[in-house]
């Protein structure tokens, strides 16, 4: 988000001080804010110190439950989210996969509309506030891809990650322009980012940098100077991005023509 | 006590190995129960002592002190270092999961009177008074002391109290953007106080 103020809610975030709504609209803006999440990391910590001065002594019983309950549960996988494969996105099929999203993206400003609208009964000016920012966000973030929606030649094309998640493109040549919108991809490992290219003829060239985090949906990246290419594809780099493709892109797929 | 009551695992060759939380984490993220058992001394105190504060009835403290346990051991593998430290991570775990006990469990009315009954003094003095048995509590009740009166009760309500800040701001008569803005330098001064990396 791009006002200031949500900068301020870190120390009530670390605190657990935002109440469910707010703790939501806040967890999207710390996957965009890497400042903003070392911040709490290190607010965390600062709280832990509080509550390492009020620990006290566990009854044995404890123990005992804790363990015979352990020795029965299983353990989560380690990306956060099951991987489950994705259906692959069919050939030929140029529109699979960019309808639902659209409609997604239009259910996410019509919610938050709703909010500012006050159709929905919101508790506090605060969550109001949050409402209008993030509607205020996602207008400018989906403003390009209605455009290119409007289109007369937009064409959407979807591809699926070797570890989960899928991209979407939805591209026009007669504008020259393409959006890229990611879902449920795997965080990338510290210090990285996905990084977008076009593929064609001679060398890919980059089109964008993505992170992903604790909110499913990056935001969109929009891109020109179509022509020439015949894929598109994503690959994971070290922070700031790469001037060429230095691993196996994890999603690669026809540009949409 | 620790060693004694645990068989040696194949990986510790009989040697003392003790090993930090950090790099038990690794080992209990593979399902190694054992490490488990050894990493459970390290946190549940904390744990216990931070769930009771916020959900105040012993039972149910107990109960989701359990839960947040359990949960320790099941998301383990989701664990990454770099975000903090294991007993950061397992008191993390366990002030959100007592925080949101609290504010489920409770009816909004229930919980109003709760907001109206509780006093800040009361709040701060069971805080000051178990700040007092070694070097980390001294250090913790200077460092609160270090804050502006309204950053520390702001801070002290939040936490311990288990309030959103706009209960906080209600029960200090405050504007929600001070309160706001309270915890977020109060934590810092208390950061920087502390010394936390």
């Amino acid at each position: 988000m791009s006002s200031p103020d949500i900068h301020t809610l870190t120390g009530a975030y670390a605190l657990d001080a935002l109440d469910e709504f707010e703790r939501r609209q806040f967890e999207a803006h710390l996957a965009q804010c890497p400042d903003c999440a070392r911040e709490v990391d290190e607010l965390r910590a600062t709280a832990a110190r509080l509550a390492l001065v009020v620990a006290e002594q566990p009854p044995d019983s404890l123990r005992g439950r804790v363990l015979a309950q352990v020795a029965t549960t299983r353990q989560e996988p380690p990306a956060g989210k099951p991987v489950t494969a994705a259906p692959p996105a069919r050939a030929g099929d140029r529109r699979s996969g960019w309808a639902p999203r659209l409609t997604a993206a239009a259910a996410a400003i019509a919610t938050a509309a709703a909010v500012v609208l006050g159709v929905v009964t919101v508790r506090t000016a605060a969550q109001r506030d949050f409402a209008q920012a993030q509607l205020a966000q996602l207008q400018a973030e989906y403003q390009p891809l209605a455009q290119l929606a409007a289109a007369p030649d937009a064409r959407g094309g979807t591809g699926t990650g070797v570890h989960g998640g899928t991209v979407f493109v939805l591209a026009s040549h007669e504008l020259n322009k393409a959006v890229m919108v990611a879902s449920d991809l795997p965080t990338p490992p510290d210090g990285h980012i996905y990084q977008a290219w076009l593929i064609g003829q001679g060398q890919p060239r980059s089109v964008g940098l993505m992170t992903p985090g604790v909110s499913a949906t990056a935001p969109p990246v929009e891109f020109g100077g179509l022509a020439g290419a015949a894929k598109v594809g994503l690959t994971i780099e070290p922070a700031g991005g790469s001037p060429q493709p230095t691993t196996t892109p994890v999603v690669l797929f026809d540009l949409p023509a | 006590m620790r060693d004694s009551v645990w068989p040696p695992r194949r990986h510790e060759r009989g040697e003392a190995c003790p090993a930090t939380a950090e790099q038990l984490m690794v080992e209990v993220a593979k399902g190694d129960q054992a490490a488990f058992e050894r990493l459970y001394p390290m946190v549940a105190g904390a744990v216990l002592g931070v769930v009771r504060r916020v959900v105040r009835d012993p039972a149910q403290s107990e109960e989701v002190a359990q839960e947040v346990l359990v949960q320790l051991w099941r998301t383990a593998p989701r664990y990454d270092p770099a975000k903090g430290s294991a007993l950061t991570w397992a008191l993390t775990l366990a002030h959100r999961r007592a925080v949101d006990r609290v504010r489920h469990a409770q009816a909004a009315a229930e919980r109003e009177d709760r907001v109206a009954a509780e006093s800040i003094d009361r709040d701060y003095d069971a805080v000051a008074e178990a700040v007092t048995a070694n070097l980390e509590r001294e250090q913790v009740r200077r460092c609160l002391g270090s804050l502006t009166t309204l950053q520390r009760e702001s801070v002290v309500l939040a936490y311990y109290g288990g309030h959103t800040y706009v209960e906080v701001a209600e029960l200090l008569s405050s504007p929600l953007g001070t309160v706001k803005t309270r915890l977020r330098d109060g934590l810092i001064r208390l950061r920087d106080c502390l010394g936390v990396a």
